[in-house]
């Protein structure tokens, strides 16, 4: 049997508001995600027996970043769970999402419910873009080298990456910048984005540096908001009102799990991650209509696309360059709701919110003719997965 | 422009690393200023972070050995925000390989180069003491000292 008989559907997605500084408490935020998503698989609270998020109640890498505590959202919503989980490490944004789509699979739950919360902006306030020293006073694990080193913004990070793939392959600023325009025009027809006003390329380029070669407009933003899907047993497709399939999913951690130590620079956990979904699934890159990837900083699109085969090693560049081949109207439209660049930093779900709509028709102005197939692509650097979704009914 | 060592963000900024059974080694040659990772005496393969274990060979009783310069500048950014506000914002930052150490890696602070670093630049290595009590790795241009 192939995995993908097996996998649950992705039967419902909803959203709090999401935007810079909003008034309400994170709780709030993810009953508003939840009970919005629940409404829209056509499903009730009680039949939702599976709750999953991630990272829940650890110490926070960033002001605002965990969300509520799993066990007070079970509690508010009167849940009786025969799933739960709240996890901290596993495959990139999905890591909470992955191992409760197996859980709906196996029969452990029939429908659960999987949420991402962040209040980073409210958190974070008003003033620039803060390092992970803030908070910490003591750093374990995968990071603490980086941390423990001075260096405290993944934009340093990822720079050493960026600046090899620029170096070898002679990908340019220009080539961020149509990734960053093109998202913007995309979040024009997106009423729910957070940035909308025109951007052009020179504005882009006019934006001032925070660490060679990202500038401000290459990073994604802080925002307040939470997202939430319902994964269902197959079994249950007769109580839907719609659901999207899951085709393949991309778990895989393939190289050591470290920024500083990815052996090659030119690729990211994104390709292993990739490179694991094809596997599953005879669906080929030219097959899909649609790509929602991960954008913390623009060219992590241009990882993203090498990774997952729509181009060449070295060839995301000039694929993205003037935007054309992804824009709404291009061969592969990409992140159509505007990323998190101009959507918001909702850490990966809004790609999946986005992709659900899109195979669902939904998105108006937006919306890719006959989005029949799409992946959706989270993460960055030492750490990536991915999702393959189609069209259900 | 010449990048220099930002002796602010050298004191001020980044997170105490949690000392374990592991790394301690590591910390103890650092504040003598010596930067140091485990070998693996079965198969030769040099080890970092450390872990106790050869991941090539599963070997667990490794040595520590003391890093010689030179190293090599595999990637750089030049940093322009202050992520804290008592610090200047624009430094360099390095990543650095040291082939004749199974190419182990390590992060550090620009010292002495230019804007922008050349990749494939051979550099040599020095620690500076912290406020936070972390010596920190700053990395000059070879032969320059």
């Amino acid at each position: 049997m192939r995995l993908a008989d097996r996998f649950p559907v992705i039967s419902g997605v909803g959203q709090s508001s999401i935007g810079r500084r909003q008034s309400r408490s994170g709780y709030q935020l993810t009953l508003d995600a939840i009970l919005a998503a629940v409404q829209d698989a056509g499903l009730t609270i009680a039949d939702i027996d599976g709750l999953a998020t991630y990272p829940g109640p650890v110490v926070p890498i960033s002001a605002g970043f965990v969300g509520p505590d799993l066990y007070e959202i079970q509690d508010g919503l009167g849940l009786n769970l025969n799933w739960h989980l709240s996890v901290a490490q596993g495959p990139a944004q999905f890591m909470s999402l992955m191992p409760t789509a197996l859980a709906v699979a196996t029969g452990l739950c029939r429908h659960a419910v999987v949420f991402r919360t962040t209040t980073e902006s409210s958190a974070q306030g008003i003033g620039g873009r803060r390092g992970h020293d803030e908070l910490l006073t003591e750093a374990d694990g995968t990071m603490a080298w980086l941390l423990a080193a001075g260096t405290v913004s993944a934009a340093n990070w990822a720079s050493f990456f960026i600046n090899r793939h620029m170096a070898d392959y002679g990908t340019t600023k220009e080539q961020f910048g149509s990734i960053v325009v093109t998202e913007r025009a995309n979040a024009a027809h997106n009423p729910a984005a957070v940035q909308r006003a025109p951007l052009s390329l020179d504005d882009y380029l006019a934006s001032r540096i925070i660490s060679t070669p990202l500038s401000l407009f290459d990073c994604d933003m802080a925002v307040d908001g939470s997202i939430a899907v319902v994964l269902s047993n197959r079994s249950t497709t007769g109580d839907l009102r719609h659901w999207v399939n899951i085709e393949a999913m991309g778990s895989a951690q393939r190289n050591r799990p470290y920024w500083e130590h990815w052996p090659n620079l030119h690729t990211m956990a994104s390709h292993d991650a990739a490179d694991h979904m094809w596997g599953q699934t005879d669906l080929r890159p030219k097959d899909v209509d649609f790509a929602q990837v991960y954008d913390a900083f623009s060219p992590f699109v241009i990882f993203w696309l090498e990774g997952l085969g729509f181009c060449k090693p070295g060839e995301g560049g000039p694929f993205v360059e003037g935007g054309g081949r992804i824009s709404l109207e291009g061969q592969l439209p990409v992140n159509t709701f505007g990323g998190q660049l101009s959507g918001g930093r909702m850490h990966g779900w809004g790609f999946l919110a986005e992709a659900v709509r899109q195979l669902r028709g939904e998105c108006g102005a937006r919306q890719v003719n006959n989005a029949e197939v799409g992946v959706v692509g989270v993460g960055g650097g030492a750490s990536a997965s991915s999702l393959l979704l189609t069209k259900g009914s | 422009m010449l990048l220099s060592r930002p002796w602010q963000v050298i004191q001020r900024q980044g997170v105490r690393p949690a000392i374990t059974p592991e790394s301690e080694p590591f910390w103890k040659a650092a504040k003598r200023g010596e930067l140091t990772v485990e070998r693996c005496p079965g198969c030769g393969l040099h080890l970092f972070p450390p872990h106790g274990i050869c991941r090539r060979c599963l070997r667990r009783e490794l040595q520590w050995v003391r890093i010689t310069a030179p190293g090599v500048l595999v990637s750089w950014t030049v940093n322009h925000n202050a992520w804290s506000s008592d610090v200047e914002a624009v430094y360099g930052v390095g990543l650095v390989e040291f082939p004749s150490h199974s190419n182990v890696r390590f992060v550090g602070f620009l010292d002495g180069f230019e804007d922008p670093p050349t990749i494939g630049a051979l550099v040599d290595y020095a620690f500076e003491d912290s406020d936070k009590g972390i010596p920190r790795l700053c990395f000059t241009p070879w032969g320059n000292s």
